[in-house]
């Protein structure tokens, strides 16, 4: 164990810093804040890390990345959370729909749809939630019907973040019945643009929408699909099982936390309080230390399920707590929304309370996550 | 960033391991076990054929590097602790080491090599550092006129009655920290083992004028370096506390693997599954932490804040572990012959003598606020 970053992944830290230290950045970033419900476009932030090659550090150069290893994608996303930029069109085009084209793309879907999104001037999404397939995707009902050389994708998607700026998403479609649940999925990149695609939102607690997505019958070839057809169990479960490490949830928590600490001192405190803080403040950096754990086997090549579940799962669970108990030390003045004039931090704490209920759910629920643990882990549920 | 084991510490595990193996494990575990029914087993072979195995392998000198001010050895101790709470192991290893590391904290002296020598090669210390206070270095000590005897009394000392030395540290009346170290078998040292839940080996002390042997004074501000000595004892206590709560959730796993109940193995029941994949996220996150408190220690980082919050979490995560698996035994867990309430009994102890956890965070409160920010 060695905790110190390398002198690499501090340049580059301090680079991203840098940047989103910088007043322009700042005030985008405030702008967001103080509308919340509000969502607006692309983000000229997401631009200006693209024009630099920071915003998919670990991209090969000739896709509009920086060829740098993981961590620095792990570092980026720390960044961008600790400033309070928004990162979902970060995680989603970056760390789950491109990391799925960097595995499992064609060199013509890489060249086509990556350096967009690497130069922060593109959105992907993705359509794998269903009214009735949430967690248990092996259920999903969108259907792929033969049409020539191609298929007809009809269904409807729910839960999915920015499909109404993306311009295309990862969608998960039934191309074969079978007895098996898990054959006879296919990952399709669809467009979200063309007629056929209707994008409505659900509106929720959080700061960034979700849509419904329905399908009519919208048409894909084999230059669509991703990964091999019927296969797509084993694409969706590499690439989440490959994304998730927990790195933006413990980031988020050690936000909330940070922001609490700042405008408390111990001594104006409950000793309750500030005893629970103390102890969040631990099982903070310890999903810190459990999703850098993620990102090092990662980067030697490793993949631990177990370990991914663990982290997940912890971090979910931490980031959940803090939001409450940081917003309850910080008082009643914490829970003033972003847009209100006596707003602390532009409704940091305020916010939080409202997307801390998605981090046991998004990325795999916990209790999925305590299944993996529990089978793979420690043999049981066998 | 690495965040995994290096690969030394790993073949030390290893070697811990392999040493302490599950063959001895079971005896480890029962070992300085005192039953409130039946005749204490005789245990004297096992406890020194462990010692001797232990001290064989080097283990009182991993913190014991030539060069001056390189204590790059709490990561390995950290380890081995782990792999000692792991199975039970009850005796003055991690005391010993600890006063090795006060003694290499004091100035070169002929008395202090020698008594370094003699622990490398097998002699044992008492830490009288247990009393669940955070602060042991507080306790009233009196040290005799000509500065040649100490008085004082310890309460929950461990295995005082078979270390060769004790360490006391403490305050004078005038303010002062002064440390002694006296041998045990002297004359005014007087012990009374505690009966107590985990029916070990804890016992008060008095020391009535008896003979120090060799005076602890620390090189730079006595009270600096004790801050530093008790965040590393807590870093080997939280660690001890990981490997506890490891072992007895092994254990719980095991029961469920073997336990039939409602026509299946109880480990097919998701409610008891998922209460052990929760401890075992548990035990992975404060290990990983006590092994950055020991990080931080080794490379001349402040690690009080990481230690205590290392020990708090470590504490509650064995006294939860081993409640919850005394439970998933069901009343077989309550029975002399089940190792389920013996896990349950010292870590119900051992998450204590260092402080209970809302304790040992009271104290480094004031350090979380005073914290930089991380790299």
């Amino acid at each position: 164990m060695d905790l110190a970053p390398t002198p690499e992944q501090r340049a580059y830290r301090d680079e991203v810093r840098a940047l989103l230290d910088t007043d322009e950045v700042r005030a985008e970033t405030a702008a967001v804040r103080t509308r919340p419900g509000t969502e607006g476009g692309l983000l000229d932030i997401y631009r200006r890390l693209g024009e630099r090659g920071l915003l998919a550090p670990n991209w090969p150069r000739e896709y509009g990345g920086s060829g740098l290893g993981i961590a620095e994608k792990a570092i980026l996303t720390e960044e961008l959370i600790a400033h309070g930029v928004p990162d979902i069109a970060h995680t989603l085009s970056v760390d789950i729909v491109g990391l799925a084209l960097l595995l499992y793309g064609t060199d013509r879907q890489k060249s086509r749809l990556l350096p967009p999104i690497a130069r922060g001037e593109s959105v992907a999404g993705v359509l794998f939630s269903e009214p009735e397939a949430g967690s248990d995707l092996g259920a999903l009902r969108t259907r792929a019907e033969r049409d020539g050389d191609g298929w007809r994708l009809s269904g409807r998607k729910v839960y999915s973040a920015k499909t109404q700026l993306a311009d295309f998403a990862l969608c998960a479609a039934r191309t074969t019945e079978s007895e098996v649940p898990f054959h006879g999925i296919t990952v399709f990149l669809v467009p979200l643009r063309p007629p056929g695609v209707a994008v409505e939102p659900l509106w929720n607690i959080g700061d960034e929408r979700f849509n419904e997505v329905t399908l009519s019958g919208i048409r894909v070839t084999e230059e669509d699909v991703l990964g091999t057809v019927d296969d797509g169990w084993g694409v969706i479960g590499e690439i989440l099982g490959l994304e998730r490490t927990g790195i933006e949830f413990q980031a988020k928590a050690r936000r909330w936390l940070d922001a609490a600490l700042e405008r408390t001192g111990a001594e104006g405190l409950a000793p309750a309080e500030a005893d629970r803080l103390v102890a969040l403040d631990a099982d903070v950096r310890a999903a810190r230390l459990l999703a850098w754990r993620c990102v090092d086997d990662l980067h030697a090549g490793r993949s631990d399920e177990v370990r991914s579940a663990m982290a997940k799962y912890w971090a979910g669970e931490t980031g959940r707590e803090v939001a409450l108990a940081a917003s309850g030390a910080a008082g009643l003045d914490a829970l003033l929304a972003g847009d209100d004039e006596e707003s602390l931090g532009h409704g940091v704490l305020e916010a939080a309370c409202r997307e801390a209920p998605g981090l046991t759910l998004a990325s795999g629920t916990s209790e999925v996550m305590l299944t993996v643990i529990a089978s793979a882990g420690l043999g049981l549920l066998a | 960033m690495d965040v995994t084991l290096a690969a030394e510490h790993q073949e030390l595990r290893e070697q811990v391991t392999e040493i302490l193996g599950d063959e001895l494990a079971p005896l480890i575990r029962r070992m300085a076990d005192r039953p409130r029914h039946g005749a204490a087993p005789d245990d004297a072979e096992i406890r020194a054929l462990v010692w001797q195995a232990l001290t064989g392998m080097g283990a009182l000198g991993l913190n014991q590097s030539p060069a001056p001010g390189d204590r790059r050895g709490l990561r390995g101790l950290a380890v081995l602790a782990e792999r000692l709470g792991e199975v039970l192991y009850q005796g003055p290893l991690l005391d010993t080491v600890l006063a090795s590391e006060a003694l290499l904290r004091c100035a070169p002296d002929p008395g202090r090599e020698r008594l370094l020598k003699e622990i490398a090669e097998g002699a044992s210390v008492a830490a009288a550092v247990r009393d669940g206070g955070v602060r042991p270095y507080d306790a009233p000590l009196a040290a005799g006129a000509t500065g040649d005897t100490v008085g004082a009394e310890r309460r929950f000392v461990g295995f005082a009655a078979e270390a060769d030395w004790l360490l006391v540290p403490g305050r004078t009346a005038d303010g002062v920290h002064r440390t002694a170290l006296v041998r045990r078998d002297q004359p005014g040292v007087h012990l009374r083992r505690h009966e107590e839940l985990g029916r070990g080996e804890l016992y008060a002390v008095r020391l009535a004028d008896a003979p120090v042997t060799f005076w602890l004074t620390p090189e730079g501000d006595a009270e600096t370096a004790w801050h530093e000595l008790i965040a590393s004892a807590r870093t080997l206590q939280a660690a001890y506390l990981v490997g506890l709560a490891r072992g007895a959730l092994r254990l719980g796993a095991d029961r469920l693997k073997e336990r039939r109940q409602f026509g299946g193995a109880l480990a097919k029941q998701q409610a008891p599954a998922f209460q052990l994949a929760r401890l075992a996220t548990r035990v992975d996150a404060a290990h990983l932490l006590t092994q950055q408190a020991a990080w931080e220690g080794d490379t001349g980082r402040d690690h009080r804040l990481t230690a205590g919050q290392a020990l708090a979490m470590a504490a509650t995560l064995a006294q939860d572990t081993g409640r919850d698996v005394l439970h998933l035994h069901g009343a077989h867990g309550m029975t002399d012959a089940s190792d389920a309430q013996l896990f349950y009994r010292r870590a119900t102890v051992e998450s204590r003598v260092l402080g209970s956890p809302a304790r040992v965070r009271a104290d480094v409160m004031p350090l979380l606020w005073e914290r930089g920010p991380a790299d």
